[in-house]
């Protein structure tokens, strides 16, 4: 499920760029390249960048990377095929300059070489998230074909005075114009939505789907020993008994079965009983407690809280000093539950043989009572430090060097798309231990994928609005870290809309990350001189990019230049959204929600 | 181990006067925008230092007593990167000046990211088709009829452009107690500003948390919705993010022992201002409010011209103070912009609680991108032609996620929550490829109008507008200008 969406992205990074190709906006190559992505028709984005070389790097000479976001489906291996065997030879007359002198070989030669190269150095994307998914250029072409005939239509009715004050009437007569135009008749099938955003968008449907899988697993884990206990039952009747040594075997796969299904059954048991416990804490007693409600923010917030104040930095010692013992104790008892419940059954009969049923009533009790106090003391002690204030609030100076600094050629590259979609590539390296910090990427970026595709569906990542393409690749080895993405919007309201909107994802995916100092790819390229670090979180997903001066800093100075660039539609996610949402109105059911639709799309 | 950071309360008397208040009852203003000409650095700086001494820059402490010792003059000085390196000012090279600002407004890359292309300007921030760059720019508000603080700059230190207020920009219309500030197309100026945490008391804002006031809980609840962390503003103190605002710092100002707070850098305490011309088209203006009528004007702007907003009904017999036309948000009552056009000026330019996933993330993110407006109504008379508009001076600490964000994302963003036209005031077009409309639903079956191009940017450029220590690094003989070798400030030239 995760594959379908990372080999939509795909980047391919190819060492020893030797930098002979002109690839300026109207070279032979590049009007090249934008031909072929158009004929090729699956194409949504493309990019070329320079990535230059690390510094410890043997080949000093740049990479060349090329992005690609295509439609779903389609095996990158076929896409590329597809590309690279093209009559135009685009791709060809791109990466010729890895094999100086050898244009005059045959031409199936050069593309089966140059095919198994750029396999070679294919990477799909470790993890990604696709805003207006589900939908091909062509589909969004033709949908912002009807948005503009429909407004161009409803200007035309209005002026001829047609339909007077009756917003029903005047939805219900563009529909019929739109029904009865033979350019539209492909509008009659409902615009195709993917199994998450259809019929599985609902969340019993995704509960469903866990609970179906586990419900399988069980009865699989039983019938592997069912299935032997029944044959050898059946041959012992026909037969008489087998081998001692058989029912030995049959028997231990009998009982492995059963110790399976409990632990499995146990471990559900046990994530159901924490899955209570966040609830009671984080959402049923927030919402009966005033009191433990604004304790929950202001730890929450202190956790985040960007610059060294005492009380941050006392919220995030005593968190560290209460959580990490009760974590450990929960997940002690946990396994303990799963794998040796007799334990805890033996520690309870222990404890009825020592004491009495009222006695443990009243030590719970107690201890209710006892914690209870503490926290209120301890929320007392908040208070009045609160209450002493400047201090304890007061920040501290946080220098960070040399912040809000672009380099001309980003800012360059900004300002020639500012009416289009933006787009960032950004390369960074990986924390050392390389493999340690790989590993926890790839995790991460699995669960921001898997949450992307079943539960952010409609454009939006967390709350953060007007993403194309966002799509992170773990490149040379697990030695460096690529991010590329194309946005709506500017730059810096991107990274508020991260910061605000997806603070947990944000930092999952880049806190593994570091930025060192690398020379520059190529003439008039950023290089980075001084070496930056990712802002620290805390608990894993605290703080980090709430840090903002730091983080935009950090972002900024991993980022490069594109040197080419293809975008198949120019539109918003939004705007994109809105004419697939005027096709299903205008094509649908004729109801009041949808004539609404209507006229709110002509309105904006 | 790290220092506490300023402290806002005990740098008032550091802070220029401007970021404090509007000057309301100093009705009389005037800009300068200085170049220094070629060799007159020294002069320069004795004449900005005399004129610094001279004691008209207020500082917010004298301002914040104007309730009751109203000050009779003001003046505030600011300077473009470029004049701080005429100036002898060098950057540090950890703690430089953010890129927008020291690459100037009048930069082809700012053209670029501002989208305002192509620029026919007389004056900006750079060398270059404008002219020089401007150096200095000189604010001074008096009391009416008063006269200049400044008569006028020695001509053989100084080219100047000078821009006079237009005098009939503060009226007194029916219903109105008091004179008000009215911008040339005739709608009340000033109004919805920030209100500055920790630095209250502006001239036009008041808190009501009085008993008396309980009847009016509605304006007290929405209070919060304009109050803006300092840092937004001002350098160096806590933003919206809760972090401390990036100061840059220039080369010898640590040991000029002239900072007030211990270890705190040049740009403590100052903003920097993003100014324009705007030049406005009154003619054209009228000619479509005869066309169109009033309400089509009110819904262009957002507001009835008076300054009310459009939801409310106008009642003379109950007058409200500029904080009470504050009052009121978009997303419960007026969602998809029936009343108020998601397209008009004053929605686009503070989207209020409209653009998020919901209330509360709304109003956060949109105070992530607030501006302190302290921009004039200028008039220009020449060749017996009466020219108007608005001399635009925002305040912000970060030009990126403020000014700029704001112009690029919201004002001239043709697709800005799914519209198809920029903002109906702000920037002109060309007619053919990229007229100017606004949208107007919710009427009978929606509307559409076309617009003229009402303005026209003749110039603009960031300035900074630095506390009064770095002010006084800047302009004497002792401060910048020792620590810049020749060799140094050609290589920080631009």
């Amino acid at each position: 499920m995760l594959e379908i969406v990372r080999q939509q992205m795909i980047c391919i990074v190819v060492p020893g760029w030797n930098g002979t190709t002109d690839l300026s906006e109207d070279s032979p190559v590049s009007t090249g390249l934008y031909s072929l992505f158009r004929d090729v028709e699956v194409v949504q984005f493309a990019s070329i960048a320079l990535l230059p070389a690390r510094a410890d790097a043997g080949d000093k000479r740049p990479l060349l990377m090329l992005e690609l976001a295509i439609e779903e489906g389609i095996d990158p291996y076929d896409m590329l095929y597809r590309l690279v065997y093209h009559w135009s030879e685009a791709m060809w007359s791109l990466y010729s300059s890895f094999w100086p002198g050898d244009a005059t070989a045959l031409r199936s030669e050069r593309n089966d070489k140059l095919h198994k190269m750029l396999m070679k150095h294919l990477s799909i994307a470790d993890g990604g998230f696709i805003g207006a998914r589900d939908r091909t250029a062509r589909q969004i072409e033709k949908e912002q074909e009807l948005l503009e005939w429909t407004r161009d239509e409803a200007r035309a009715m209005k002026q001829a005075m047609l339909y007077g004050h009756d917003r029903s009437a005047f939805a219900l007569a563009l529909a019929q114009r739109a029904f009865q135009n033979p350019r539209f008749g492909w509008a009659l099938d409902p615009a195709p939505r993917s199994y998450w955003r259809g019929k599985g968008a609902s969340i019993s449907a995704k509960i469903g789907y866990v609970l179906t899988l586990f419900v399988l697993w069980l009865i699989a884990v039983w019938l592997v020993g069912a299935v032997p206990r029944g044959a050898l039952g059946v041959y012992t009747w026909l037969f008489g008994p087998p081998y001692s040594g058989v029912t030995d075997v049959v028997a231990f796969i009998s009982r492995a079965s059963r110790w399976v299904l409990g632990v499995s059954i146990r471990s559900v048991l046990a994530l159901l009983g924490f899955g209570v416990l966040v609830w009671l804490f984080l959402i049923a007693l927030p919402a009966l407690s005033r009191t433990w409600r604004r304790w929950l923010e202001s730890v929450g917030r202190e956790l985040d809280r960007p610059t060294d104040t005492w009380s941050s930095w006392l919220t995030y010692r005593i968190g560290l000093l209460l959580s990490v013992p009760i974590a450990f104790a929960l997940v002690a008892l946990a396994f303990a539950f799963i794998f040796w419940p007799s334990t805890i059954v033996d520690a309870y009969e222990a404890l009825t043989a020592k004491f009495l049923g009222w006695q443990i009533i009243a030590f719970v009790i107690l201890a209710i009572v006892v914690s209870v106090c503490a926290v209120g003391l301890l929320s007392r002690i908040s208070q009045d430090l609160a209450k002493v204030g400047n201090w304890f609030f007061q920040p501290y100076e946080d220098n960070v060097p040399r912040a809000q600094q672009v380099d001309p050629s980003i800012e360059n590259s900004e300002g020639l798309v500012v009416r289009e979609t933006a787009h960032m590539v950004s390369l960074t390296d990986l924390r050392s231990p390389n493999g340690w910090s790989a590993w926890w990427i790839r995790v991460s970026l699995r669960i921001v994928t898997l949450f992307g595709r079943v539960i952010f569906t409609e454009s939006r990542l967390g709350s953060a609005p007007g993403i194309h393409f966002g799509h992170w690749h773990i490149i040379e080895d697990g030695r460096r870290y690529l991010f590329c993405s194309n946005y709506d919007g500017s730059f810096g309201g991107y990274l508020d809309d991260f910061i605000n909107g997806a603070t947990v994802g944000t930092n999952l995916a880049w806190r593994w990350t570091t930025l060192k100092p690398r020379k520059l790819a190529a003439v008039g390229q950023p290089a980075v001189e001084h070496a930056r670090s990712f802002p620290p979180t805390r608990f894993i997903v605290f703080r980090g990019v709430k840090r903002e001066l730091q983080f935009k800093s950090y972002a900024r100075d991993s980022m490069l230049p594109h040197m080419f660039r293809f975008d198949a539609r120019k539109e918003s996610v939004d705007q994109i959204n809105l004419a697939t949402r005027l096709r299903d109105a205008l094509f649908g059911e004729r109801n009041d929600s949808n004539d609404d639709l209507i006229m709110r799309a002509i309105e904006s | 181990m790290k220092a506490p950071a300023a402290h806002l309360a005990h740098h008032f008397d550091d802070i220029q006067g401007m970021l404090r208040s509007g000057y309301g009852w100093l009705q009389d203003s005037r800009f300068w925008l200085l170049t220094i000409r070629d060799g007159q650095e020294i002069p320069a700086r004795a004449w900005l230092a005399k004129f610094v001494e001279s004691g008209v820059i207020a500082n917010a402490n004298e301002v914040g007593k104007s309730r009751t010792h109203p000050i009779a003059k003001a003046a505030a000085v600011a300077f473009s990167f470029s004049g701080l390196i005429k100036l002898g000012c060098v950057e540090d090279d950890i703690y430089p000046f953010p890129t927008p600002f020291r690459s100037g407004m009048g930069s082809d890359a700012r053209a670029l990211l501002l989208r305002d292309n192509p620029r026919a300007w007389r004056w900006s921030d750079v060398d270059g088709d404008s002219g020089d760059a401007v150096h200095v720019l000189i604010a001074e508000w008096t009391e009416r009829g008063v006269g200049p603080i400044i008569s006028r700059p020695d001509e053989t230190i100084f080219s100047a452009i000078q821009v006079d207020n237009d005098p009939c920009s503060f009226r007194k219309l029916e219903g109105d107690n008091e004179e008000k500030l009215r911008e040339a197309f005739g709608f009340r100026d000033g109004l919805a500003q920030p209100v500055i945490r920790g630095l209250k008391q502006d001239d036009s804002v008041r808190p009501r948390r009085s008993e008396k006031d309980k009847d009016k809980k509605e304006a007290d609840a929405l209070y919060d919705d304009r109050v803006v962390q300092p840092g937004e503003f001002i350098l160096g103190y806590r933003n919206e993010y809760d972090e401390l605002t990036y100061c840059p710092d220039v080369k010898g100002w640590g040991p000029s022992g002239l900072a007030k707070h211990p270890g705190g850098r040049f740009a403590l305490n100052g903003s920097y201002l993003a100014v324009r011309q705007i030049e406005q088209d009154v003619a054209a203006f009228d000619r479509f409010q005869a066309v169109n009528g009033k309400d089509i004007c009110n819904k262009l702007m957002g507001r009835q011209d008076n300054g009310w907003p459009l939801a409310w009904k106008y009642d003379p017999t109950n007058p409200k103070t500029d904080s009470e036309l504050d009052a009121f948000r978009y997303r419960v009552d007026d969602a998809n912009g029936f009343i108020c056009p998601k397209g008009s000026h004053i929605r686009r330019m503070n989207p209020r609680d409209t653009l998020g996933v919901d209330l509360k993330s709304s109003i956060k993110s949109t105070k992530l991108h607030r501006l302190l407006r302290r921009g004039r109504p200028y008039r220009e008379d020449s060749n017996g032609e009466t020219r108007k508009g608005i001399f635009f001076i925002a305040c912000n600490a970060d030009i990126e996620r403020q000014f700029e964000f704001v112009q690029q994302r919201w004002a001239r963003n043709p697709s800005f929550v799914n519209l198809h036209a920029d903002d109906p005031f702000v920037g002109s077009s060309d007619p053919q490829t990229f007229p100017k409309a606004l949208s107007l639903p919710g009427l009978p079956s929606g509307g559409e109008v076309s617009l003229a191009n009402f303005t026209t940017t003749l110039g603009g450029g960031y300035f900074f507008l630095p506390g009064l220590a770095a002010l006084k690094f800047i302009v004497s003989e002792e401060g910048a200008a020792k620590f810049a070798t020749s060799e140094l400030a050609e290589a920080a030239a631009p």
